[in-house]
């Protein structure tokens, strides 16, 4: 019996050990919940001020930094651009949406290190033989790069390794809630690619939150049309994604039949006439980004001495 | 000079043995404003393809004949020298607008162009002026409603600074308000600028048009006056084109007029004022419905209620942003969570305001303006039995077969859904909808971007439905259609339903919500007319 | 401590020489450069063809970044079955089948990679992803997309009717098929092969260089070996799948 209870546990673990907060979260957002966070909304406080090659640069300049640096650092880092998401148009739905991609982030990334991290990276990252086990896994489990338990370290390990994503993804968030996509591919000519490939990216940024739309509304109607009417309630959200399949190809044919209008759009307004293009607001360095700048230079010089300090990778990392 | 010569043009699709288009000669003079009409795939988007040089620089295929813009030749100037000479606005807004702001919309072809910053700000300026948006400049895209961003889209044309402007069917997606303002803007430009107008209600553009070709299986059918258009209303309408209707009553009852008020009141000496078409008789009410939508900041979205009753089609009419849309999605459980909603549905006396949409779905169809998106299945079998194998009905091929003969479905039983015609496509998707035995239908936007003769077919095929025991919702713009086929209208207006009757009682009032009565009805109406005069 | 992410470790036991990987990479690029020089590069593209790359893109990333990401807490990790690359390789061979031109895998690819990096990423580890996915999962395609020549995923580009009047067998439609297959295997076949072909990367040039590279990862060539034959029925299916909703797409906008 308590090998029965063991296993069924082990398993339900597997499969739904990060699944159920992330569901609960899920539910808490909804599918078009991400779609607001995506979209580019005008407002005028520093961050749509400024150019977003300096945006670019910082979220480089935080990557780095929570790469090469111990975890706090990082997780610092992820506070404070969660905070400054306040600062953006509509900021309160912006931070707590923020914070619930971050929690997801955090869940799925120490999930994915705590039960397969070797004990001896564990035991030299905490400086100790001795870990805490949570939970013993059956023994077969180490084919599939178990570690034998799961352990209070491994979790927090998770943890740690977590935080050097969670300021990036933010960070990388931020440059698409302010900029435009013509903002973002003016910068991204300036540094040599080509209008076609920019073109190509502005279609794909405006056509994202139209692919949610499109896939909401045919899930919806598959709903309506039974999709799962047999099924317990609780259910409802893997019928969401199984709806969300079914509604690909539809969704995918719809905007091919679109792309027709937006090519001669486009082609009879003298797109690709020329190499290059002009703009009417050329891409300028204003007072915001020479001080986000100067940040970025003080944040590398004070990372450089806190590496100096002995504040780097405090735990060695395996990718 | 000439804006436009075409000399024995044919052009043939990939594949295709008959051309597309074929016009021996078509010369359009500098300042002319021309209407061209014709059914839905006839070949007047090919024509304005090859005058823009869309054909045959980018859709390729077999091209003869010669077509000059301004003496350039279409086939040897790149499009991106002939983008100065001649723009194109097409029919949806949506597709064609590329940038997420207004001001990057409308400056997007003068960049193109590399011109110096100054030059295009004064381009964007320009064309937001002519086109009343300068307001809209900071918004996003993506927030303007249909008739907005077709204005951008014209904006965006115009900073072009073309001689020639083609407008294809620049109203036949947006509300009333949006289209007059288009109409208006067509009023200013005809003064500066050659027009070609593509469009489907050649009753509006009458007095703009000096001109009026009529383009059907790809060869020029009439090419004529505009104040010659009565002499050829019975061929026009013999080929599914929408004229002026007092037009045809004339012609029929041999009255040499075409102001509508001297033949209304010849027909009435004479005793031939046409019957209103015929209201479905009042009986059981078979649904309730009361939506109250707002923002979580407080801001009313909806606040109204419809009564409707079997075997009825009721027409939820009213502006962009009027809250129709916003209506139906509340009523069908569709809204966004971050909305505060309360809602009550009755159906059959059955309250069912808090059942989640599978079970709604039961009972109520609902086919969006995007019903491509709702096309899942592999086949048009599979597609209209989908709900009734996830509902677990037995016996469904019985139910399938049934519905596959209401909408003249079965010979196309096996085909992919999805790669069938328009007119197809909306008839599985309804089929498919109302599969699981549904009382009540919805039907958001069915009539847009629809040709007269679509709208026709469409209003049958309702009218079919509604005989067969079924309650119709339609959201429309189309107040002809709702004339015809509607037995009762609802008129919503900054959220709240302002008039609600038969078609007659409400197109007496309705035209300070910027419902335009159909010439049908003041034709009609005595009344109407004492009451506007 | 690196740069960008970047540890730079190129002497990890049983790590793929940095030499051949250079070198690899090189061959790669200069190829993109003949064949640009050759076929006009970017120019070839169509306006068009830059759309539906984009909306392949914007596919991609929706797979990838939200619903994938939220699917993948409920199947973890495994060596059978990947959910970025299911949603990739579907994405890409829809775009393949619509532009049918060689080169579109290593656009795409590009185009994927900078919006990852924008909405995501943020730039890490690059310009190797770009060089990586550019060089190995969109240059095999490619590779595929020129030996199927103008019939990929058994889809003909309909004739001129001169060429037609010549030859009356075929049937008068917008699009056909080639008679000699019909067009659903070649379709499969095809969407199996570059499936076949994308189980390469991860495990040989991610496990074998890119890891211990980056990362500082343990280069294991019995688990690079396994992980690429036990992706392989996965592959096939998802391949298959994915050549057949090619088909579909292409078929229903008769592009």
């Amino acid at each position: 019996m308590n090998w029965l209870i063991i296993n069924a546990v082990s398993w339900i673990l597997f499969f739904f050990g990060a699944a159920f907060p992330v569901l609960i979260l899920l539910k808490a957002i909804g599918l078009t919940g991400f779609m607001k966070v995506t979209r580019y909304e005008s407002y005028h406080t520093f961050y749509y001020r400024m150019n977003p090659a300096v945006k670019i640069i910082l979220g480089i300049m935080v990557m780095v930094v929570a790469s090469v640096t111990i975890w706090w650092i990082g997780a610092i880092m992820t506070i404070a651009i969660l905070l400054s998401y306040l600062t953006l148009k509509d900021g309160k739905r912006k931070f707590i949406t923020g914070m619930f991609l971050t929690i997801m982030t955090v869940i799925g990334t120490t999930w994915a290190f705590a039960p397969y991290t070797p004990y001896v990276i564990l035991q030299e990252a905490f400086h100790s033989n001795h870990l805490t086990a949570l939970w013993v896994w059956p023994s077969y489990f180490t084919v599939m790069g178990y570690q034998p338990s799961l352990t209070t370290q491994g979790i927090i390990y998770g943890f740690q390794i977590s935080m050097r994503f969670t300021a990036v993804s933010l960070m990388s968030l931020v440059l698409v809630m302010t900029s435009t996509p013509s903002q973002v591919l003016r910068s991204l000519n300036k540094v040599g690619i080509p209008t076609s490939l920019t073109f190509s990216l502005v279609v794909a940024m405006r056509t994202v939150p139209r692919i949610f739309e499109y896939i909401d509304t045919s899930v919806k109607i598959q709903f309506m049309k039974g999709l799962g009417s047999n099924a317990p309630s609780i259910l409802r959200p893997f019928y969401m994604l199984t709806g969300a399949f079914s509604g690909i190809v539809p969704v995918i044919v719809f905007l091919v039949r679109g792309a027709k209008d937006t090519a001669i759009s486009a082609d009879t307004r003298a797109f690709r006439a020329y190499s290059k293009r002009t703009y009417m607001h050329p891409m300028t360095i204003g007072k915001v980004d020479k001080m986000a700048l100067s940040a970025v230079i003080l944040i590398i010089l004070m990372t450089v001495i806190v590496v100096m300090m002995g504040f780097g990778k405090g735990i060695s990392y395996n990718g | 000079m000439k804006a436009l010569e075409i000399q024995n043009l044919k052009f043939f699709y990939m594949g295709r043995e008959e051309p597309a288009i074929d016009i021996e000669h078509l010369s359009i003079e500098d300042g002319e404003t021309v209407l061209i009409t014709g059914r839905s795939g006839g070949g007047k988007s090919t024509l304005v393809n090859c005058i823009t040089g869309i054909i045959p620089h980018v859709f390729h295929g077999e091209f003869e004949g010669e077509v000059n813009v301004y003496g350039k030749n279409t086939v040897k100037t790149p499009l991106s020298k002939l983008s100065t000479d001649v723009g194109i606005v097409l029919q949806n807004p949506e597709t064609q607008v590329l940038n997420y702001t207004v001001e990057e919309e409308v400056a997007f072809g003068p960049e193109n162009l590399c011109l110096e910053s100054n030059d295009i700000s004064e381009r964007v300026r320009e064309s937001v002026d002519i086109t009343g948006t300068s307001h809209l400049m900071e918004r996003e895209t993506y927030t303007l409603s249909g008739g907005e961003l077709q204005r951008i889209a014209i904006a965006a044309v115009l900073s072009m600074r073309p001689k020639l402007l083609i407008l294809d069917e620049p109203t036949s997606n947006i509300d009333p308000e949006g289209t007059a303002k288009v109409f208006d803007i067509i009023r200013k430009l005809k003064e500066e600028k050659t027009l070609i107008v593509v469009e489907h209600k050649v009753e509006r553009m009458l007095p703009f048009v000096d001109r009026i070709i009529v383009i059907d299986n790809g060869k020029i059918l009439l090419d004529i006056k505009s104040s010659e258009l009565s002499h050829y209303v019975e061929k026009m309408v013999e080929i599914g084109i929408e004229v002026p209707i007092h037009f045809i009553y004339a012609k029929q009852n041999g009255i040499d007029s075409e102001d509508m008020d001297t033949i209304r009141e010849r027909l009435r000496q004479i005793n031939m004022i046409p019957a209103p078409p015929k209201r479905a008789e009042t009986s059981r009410v078979v649904m309730q419905a009361a939506v109250n939508v707002s923002t979580k900041a407080g801001k009313k979205l909806v606040d109204g209620e419809i009564e409707l009753q079997e075997k009825q089609i009721l027409a939820i009419m009213g502006r962009n942003g009027a809250g129709k849309s916003t209506f139906l999605k509340g009523l069908m459980g569709f809204l966004d969570i971050d909305l505060n909603c309360e809602i009550q549905v009755e159906l059959d006396g059955r309250d069912i305001s808090r059942e989640h949409i599978i079970r709604r779905g039961k009972e109520i169809a609902f086919v969006p303006q995007n019903f491509d998106l709702t096309l899942i299945s592999k086949s048009v079998e599979l597609e209209i039995a989908y709900s009734l194998k996830k509902r677990k009905v037995k016996n469904f091929m019985e139910r399938v077969d049934k519905l596959m003969d209401m909408f003249s479905l079965s010979d196309l039983r096996y085909r992919d859904p999805l790669s069938l015609s328009l007119g197809q496509r909306r008839r599985v998707a309804m089929a498919s909808a109302m599969a699981s035995g549904v009382k009540v239908i919805m039907l958001d936007e069915p009539t847009s971007g629809q040709d007269y003769f679509h709208k026709q077919v469409l209003g049958k095929e309702l009218t079919r439905i509604k005989e067969a025991g079924y309650s119709i919702v339609i959201v429309t713009h189309d107040s002809r259609f709702v004339y015809r086929f509607a037995d009762r209208v609802v008129v919503f207006n900054e959220g709240r339903k302002v008039l609600d009757g038969t078609p007659e009682s409400v197109f007496m009032e309705s035209r300070q919500y910027s419902i335009l009565p159909p010439s049908d009805f003041i034709l009609r109406s005595d009344e109407y007319e004492l009451v506007n005069h | 401590m690196g740069f960008n992410g970047i540890s730079g470790i190129l002497n990890s036991p049983g790590e793929i020489p940095w030499e051949i990987v250079v070198l690899f990479f090189g061959a790669g690029l200069l190829f993109v450069f003949l064949w640009g020089r050759k076929t006009g590069g970017l120019a070839k593209f169509t306006t068009l063809d830059l759309i539906y790359i984009g909306i392949g893109a914007a596919f991609a990333v929706v797979w990838e970044f939200y619903i994938g990401a939220f699917l993948g807490k409920f199947i973890p990790s495994n060596p059978f079955f990947g959910i970025g690359y299911t949603g990739r390789l579907i994405a890409l061979l829809i775009v393949a089948g619509l532009v049918r031109k060689v080169g579109v895998g290593m656009v795409a690819m590009f185009i994927f990679n900078l919006l990852s990096d924008l909405i995501s990423y943020g730039f890490s580890g690059e310009p190797m992803y770009f060089m990586y996915e550019m060089l190995t999962y969109g240059l095999m395609m490619d590779i595929v997309i020129a030996a199927a020549g103008p019939n990929l995923f058994g889809i003909k580009s309909p004739e001129r009717r001169k060429n037609r009047e010549k030859d009356r067998s075929t049937t008068p439609r917008g699009f056909e098929h080639i008679t000699k297959m019909p067009a659903e295997y070649l379709a499969a076949i095809e969407g199996i092969l570059i499936g076949l072909f994308w189980v390469i990367p991860e495990p040989l040039f991610y496990g074998g260089f890119i890891s211990p590279f980056l990362y500082g990862g343990v280069v294991d060539w019995g688990k690079i070996l396994f992980d690429m034959v036990a992706f392989i029925p996965s592959a096939i299916i998802i391949g298959a799948i994915g050549g057949l909703i090619t088909l579909r797409i292409v078929k229903a906008v008769g592009q």
